[in-house]
């Protein structure tokens, strides 16, 4: 269990940074998503002390919680992760419809 | 408790919200736009004088206390930075209304404006790390939406690069956030300050504070990370252009010097020659980059590039002297940058086109914006009347009184090749005969008088250099007594 | 998409959801849910009903004024609250909580202001992701 989270932080970036080097457009976007959910995944483990109940006030005993700051962090980072990619997905079918292709090396250059 | 420090972001908030909801209502939405344009940059001046006079302010926001809930700081340095903040949003918002010409267009444009506004002013004030972030990411994405508004397809292939290069930072700034917090338990800068302090020496502190400067370093386009900069701000629609050389690039080096001169201080040290020599490849980079270019605002956004080496070469020197330098230098090249790009968007308005060789003979066409743009190139270029002239001045004095002499001698190299790049655009388009095709039509005033404004700010600041270096001064040596910062924040602990 | 199977079970999944989401909005003060989620959990009803019936079904694309005032709406909203805080002593964002007798079922039920800002977020969710849904398949 102690090994999960390092195991799935580095699955994350490891396939987002394999899909960042694709050529097509859409796996680029796939793999900035795993990125930033690979920093959250990053994030809730900085507060992470083993077996820990969830941190609801109300619950009986006030020891062996986990750090409720980072899961507080990491929901704003959602929030603003997944508005950033639906912009960039929005982005992303824009510029398929305009230039009609998908391939980046194709797409750079437009300029002037 | 004051709210005066809360000021500078609730109004442009406010005011975006009021924006979105009187989309249908043109005439009441450039009443909402003065008065609270003007009304920001009143707040923002009242908020640095009664920084001057009575030290750093600290807000704490919810009234949650100190380390636990969000404060919101401002000191001088903060100060500083939300008046040019607001100098130069307001000349961009009244360029803007002569820029864009289509009712639809601002509908559009003056909310994201002011959620960017909302954004860095949240950004020059916060003192939480996770909040900085958070700041960050409010004023990127009006960006994003701005940069992309035109639908051009250029603006859309900067837009993609720009968003992916935001994305990317913020995984890294989160992962570096979840560092610093496992390794301190806090994220509030002052107490992050307390904490770090004793345990400098542990790897895991330097590989943080190299993270933060790798983030910090893409926003503020730094060497290894410049290759964004030169789309993005010369694919921008104009008014965007001038926000984002002028205001927006700084932010990052805001953070550098802000994290630099509060948590990690012991590290200073140990991280001047890789910022020293990042800002000397830095300035000569852009300044290699912009002698070729053909386009105006390529050849401006390159030189943006070159001139944030200087602003980090003054940082980096981690002296009173250089960091009143840093900050006098992010206040001129503020305004002049963004007249020149300014009067950049003038010749697109003009011709359609920002290539230097669809234009010539300005001199007859329009002397006053020959002059303008003339006082913009005297001024970057380092000639003495105008502030540009102190700002180099400074720099080169401060480099020498602390005996870096190699960072002076390339300074001095590359504002040579400044005066050249800066001089050959002005000849080119001012002096040179007429461009073939259409005669030129004159240049809307509507347009020229925020653009003129800016100039004469270039002058007054050359003319009153005396007052502005004793305010960066002052602010330089309250950055280098950060016990004053930490108390403010942290109450007598 | 748009099979006999996937429409009927839509019929009753996405009122379900609905429900569900406003139970989320309502209870998130102290246990887990609140604006956000709840937001994502109506649109993703919404978002199902989309992809059962097509667009035609509720005219989403005529009425994207309506979504537009609805995210605005929801922002002003919460900037409201937050600015209530300040007004009535306190600071920005201070929140307040009171203890309101229910009629009939006899039970104290704890309202804090903070639960009139997750509205707001709510409705922003809500507004932005039927948006976006729509810009996303529109069709050439």
């Amino acid at each position: 269990m102690k090994l999960l989270l390092p195991v799935v932080i580095g699955v994350l970036f490891g396939g987002g940074t394999y899909l960042m080097l694709k050529k097509n457009i859409l796996k680029l976007v796939l793999g900035l998503g795993l990125i930033s959910h690979g920093a959250n995944v990053l994030l809730i483990s900085s507060g992470w002390i083993g077996a820990g109940a969830v941190p609801i006030l109300g619950q009986d005993g006030t020891e062996g919680f986990v750090d409720p700051v980072p899961q507080a962090l990491v929901l704003t980072a959602i929030v603003i992760g997944f508005a950033a990619l639906a912009f960039l997905l929005v982005l992303a079918i824009r510029v398929y419809r305009d230039l009609k292709t998908a391939d980046i090396s194709e797409i750079r250059g437009q300029r002037g | 408790m004051t709210h005066l420090l809360v000021l500078p972001i609730l109004i442009p908030l406010g005011t975006a919200i009021v924006l979105l909801l009187l989309r249908a209502n043109p005439m009441g939405r450039r009443i909402v736009i003065g008065i609270s344009g003007l009304s920001i940059l009143v707040a923002d001046i009242v908020l640095l004088t009664s920084i001057y006079q009575k030290g750093i302010h600290s807000y704490q926001v919810g009234g949650w206390s100190a380390p636990f809930g969000i404060v919101m700081v401002g000191d001088l340095l903060s100060g500083i930075m939300l008046v040019l903040a607001s100098v130069i949003s307001l000349s961009a918002l009244s360029y803007s209304f002569g820029y864009l010409k289509k009712e639809a267009q601002q509908a559009l444009f003056h909310p994201l404006f002011f959620f960017m506004w909302a954004g860095t002013n949240g950004a020059f004030l916060t003192g939480d790390i996770f909040n900085l972030f958070v700041m960050f990411e409010v004023m990127l994405m009006s960006i994003y939406a701005l940069l992309v508004m035109l639908g051009e397809k250029k603006q859309i292939e900067a837009g993609f690069k720009l968003i992916s290069m935001g994305l990317f930072t913020s995984a890294l700034f989160l992962a570096a956030a979840g560092g610093i917090y496992a390794f301190a338990g806090t994220l509030n800068m002052a107490d992050l300050a307390l904490k770090i302090k004793p345990h400098v020496d542990h790897p895991l502190v330097s590989a943080i504070a190299m993270m933060f400067i790798g983030v910090f370093g893409l926003k503020a386009a730094m060497m290894p990370f410049h290759f964004w900069l030169p789309d993005v701000h010369s694919a921008a629609p104009t008014p965007i252009s001038a926000m984002l050389s002028g205001i927006l690039i700084k932010v990052g080096v805001y953070a550098i010097i802000r994290v630099f001169c509060l948590i990690f201080v012991d590290l200073q040290g140990y991280f001047q020659g890789f910022i020293l020599t990042m800002a000397c490849i830095t300035m000569f980079v852009g300044a290699l980059g912009a002698v070729a270019q053909t386009d105006i605002k390529r050849l401006l956004a390159y030189s943006s590039v070159s001139q944030i080496g200087y602003i980090l070469m003054g940082v980096g020197f981690f002296t009173v002297g250089g960091m009143s330098a840093a900050l006098f230098y992010i206040i001129s090249h503020g305004v002049i940058k963004s007249s020149l790009f300014l009067a950049a968007g003038i010749l697109k308005k003009m011709r359609g086109s920002t290539e230097m060789s669809d234009h010539g003979d300005m001199i007859n066409t329009s002397p006053a914006f020959t002059t303008i743009f003339f006082i913009g190139v005297i001024s970057l270029g380092g000639i003495p009347p105008s502030g540009g002239f102190f700002m180099k001045f400074q720099l080169i004095k401060a480099g020498l009184d602390g005996a870096f002499y190699i960072p002076v001698i390339v300074a001095f190299m590359v504002s040579l090749m400044t005066l050249f790049y800066l001089f050959r655009s002005w000849q080119k388009i001012c002096l040179s005969g007429p461009p073939q095709g259409n005669p030129l039509a004159r240049p809307s005033v509507k347009l020229l008088i925020p653009v003129g404004i800016l100039a004469m700010l270039c002058l007054v600041l050359g003319l009153a250099a005396s007052p502005v270096s004793g305010l960066t001064q002052a602010a330089a040596e309250q950055l280098f007594s950060p016990e004053l910062y930490i108390r403010a924040v942290m109450g007598a602990m | 998409m748009t099979s006999l199977i996937f429409k009927s079970i839509t019929k009753t999944v996405s009122p379900i959801l609905m429900i569900f989401s406003l139970y989320l909005l309502l209870r998130g003060h102290q246990m887990p849910g609140g604006g956000f989620i709840a937001g994502l959990m109506t649109s993703a009803g919404l978002v199902l009903i989309y992809l059962a019936y097509g667009c035609d079904f509720f005219d989403w694309h005529k009425r994207s004024r309506f979504f537009y005032y609805l995210f605005s709406g929801g922002l002003a909203l919460s900037f409201l609250t937050g600015l209530a805080g300040l007004f009535i002593g306190g600071t920005f964002l201070k929140s307040g909580v009171a203890h309101v007798e229910m009629p009939f079922i006899h039970e104290s039920w704890e309202f804090a202001s903070a639960g009139i800002f997750d509205i707001g977020v709510y409705l922003v969710v809500c507004g932005v992701c039927v948006s976006l849904m729509t810009l996303l398949g529109e069709e050439e």
